[in-house]
């Protein structure tokens, strides 16, 4: 193989973003350090070090590893986040959300649980539920 | 035309399957059947069976192509696999080792 | 409804300027809270919210208990499920351990949230009968509930007052009581009585002479023995409520002596000293 693929940052910059098109299906794992806009349509796995942007009509189904993601679309499968996830007004988003910060707009659609980290006032703890 | 483009350090393993034109610059391993264009840019890397209208590389294939309207080789690239294509350009430069079937 | 609703329609947490019904910081109510209107909690609740209204848990508001309103806003601190009809807005100081159930769930950024949401179409039914248990608090549904009533409406028996002052914390407010069957003597809803509990000890544990006899799912407000005496005779008739007797051994509200600790989340009385 000629080219080394992975990653060189310098590379990843001249592209501008990377974008998967609403007339795209990918079916399969997504895996970069890079930030990525899904306008398309994903099945299987998306592991990306950098932002995710679900545009609003993609469909991604899909578990989700991301540093940060904005969601505007749909989403079916888990998110994992290690910075914040966001669900925007369109978003329609059936899976579980672990993040330090989960923000979810009005409108946003959501089912399945969220896991921050909830500081409760001290005293409390023993009685959380979880 | 809406463009996807896959980044360099992107790498997708799996199907891709579309009608817009698609851009390489990250690693494709699996299969892509795009019925516009497809460009791999000199870096990416296509280790698939490629379908699509109009083919470009100037990266790496390893796979089959499979164009129906045109394949082309540029310089730098390296092919290994077989073509089949009704148009055909290898560029001076390019690497190729496989079939080429222009047959349509 | 006083609530007002802006941004989208969401209740926000100055919305309800006049809300009527107020938990003072100091104030740690245990038991089950119901009513028709807006709730401002700046206290502690303990055990079950039903509101036909608005809740707002203020940033001080620590609620550790099942939360069933029409919508919630929540600045503070709830660890419990959370049921909306409308809507639920968890504010940048919120920090929430539980499920959410509403139609609209709005996640501020700096809201600490764990745990489930979701937001199908809430079940009729079990809305319906949520409605219907809170509206029947003062409907003339069992003696000890009319009794609570009874208790949550002005001395004078009427209708319950809208806006309480501040101080008074007034957890909820019962519809005009129906019954005056018992007088128990209305809680002074009306008398401006200042609970400020200070809440010091939680769980006083002498005589904690019980407001009112918690009815199996009335509501318990809590009060600062001070008031208490003010309020004795309301109590000592109130106390009756025999059904509540049912469950548990009435006490001679003057006995209220011992401090009785009930199931969690059941009537439990308690008195903050």
């Amino acid at each position: 193989m000629a080219n080394p693929v992975s990653t060189s940052a310098s590379s990843r910059t001249s592209e501008g973003i990377c974008n998967i098109g609403p007339r795209i299906a990918i079916r399969g794992n997504i895996t970069g350090e890079e930030d990525l806009v899904i306008e398309g349509r994903v099945e299987g796995s998306v592991s990306i070090s950098g932002h995710l942007v679900v545009a609003p009509g993609a469909i991604v189904e899909a578990d989700i590893e991301v540093d940060t993601v904005d969601v505007h679309g749909q989403v079916d499968g888990d998110i994992v986040a290690t910075t914040a996830i966001t669900l925007h007004e369109s978003a329609r988003v059936g899976g579980n959300l672990r993040a330090p910060r989960v923000v979810l707009s009005d409108g946003a659609q959501f089912k399945g649980s969220v896991e921050m980290d909830v500081q409760l006032p001290g005293g409390l703890n023993r009685q959380t539920r979880r | 035309m809406a463009t996807t483009v896959i980044g360099s350090s992107i790498v997708i393993d799996g199907e891709i399957s579309g009608e817009e034109q698609l851009i390489v610059h990250g690693t494709v391993k699996g299969r892509i059947a795009v019925s516009d264009t497809l460009v791999v840019e000199n870096g990416g890397l296509v280790e698939a069976t490629v379908e699509s209208g109009t083919i470009t590389v100037n990266g790496t294939v390893h796979g089959d192509i499979a164009a129906s309207e045109r394949a082309e080789l540029r310089p730098n690239c390296t092919v290994v696999g077989d073509i089949r294509a009704p148009r055909i350009l290898i560029a001076d430069g390019a690497s190729f080792k496989g079939n080429v079937d222009m047959g349509g | 409804m006083a609530t007002t609703k802006t941004r989208n329609n969401l209740p926000t947490p100055e919305a309800s300027a006049e809300v009527v019904a107020h938990i003072g910081a100091g104030t740690r109510v245990v038991g089950r809270v119901s009513g028709q209107e807006d709730l401002r909690v700046h206290g502690t609740i303990e055990g079950s919210v039903r509101l036909q209204q608005t809740l707002f848990v203020e940033p001080e508001g620590v609620l550790l208990a099942e939360v069933i309103a029409r919508d919630v806003v929540v600045s503070g601190t709830v660890v419990g499920n959370i049921h909306a009809e409308s809507a639920v807005v968890l504010t940048a100081s919120a920090r929430v351990v539980g499920d959410i159930r509403s139609p609209r769930v709005s996640v501020e950024p700096g809201a600490a949230f764990r745990g489930a949401i979701s937001m199908e179409p809430v079940d009729a039914d079990e809305v319906a009968a949520e409605a219907t248990a809170a509206r029947s608090y003062g409907v003339t549904r069992s003696a000890p509930a009319r009794a609570l009533a009874e208790r949550q409406v002005a001395a004078p028996n009427n209708e319950v007052r809208r806006s309480a002052p501040a101080r008074q914390q007034q957890a909820v407010r019962l519809p005009p009581r129906r019954a005056q069957a018992f007088t128990a003597a209305p809680q002074p809803p009306t008398a401006p009585r200042a609970w400020t509990t200070p809440a010091p000890a939680p769980r006083p544990s002498p005589p904690a002479p019980r407001a009112f006899q918690p009815v199996d799912e009335d509501t318990i407000i809590v009060q600062h023995p001070a008031i208490r005496s003010s309020e004795d005779r309301p109590r000592r008739r109130s106390e009756p409520l025999p059904v509540a007797a049912a469950s548990e051994p009435s006490d001679d509200p003057k006995k209220l002596a011992r401090p009785r600790t009930l199931p969690r989340g059941k009537h439990k009385v308690e008195r903050v000293d």
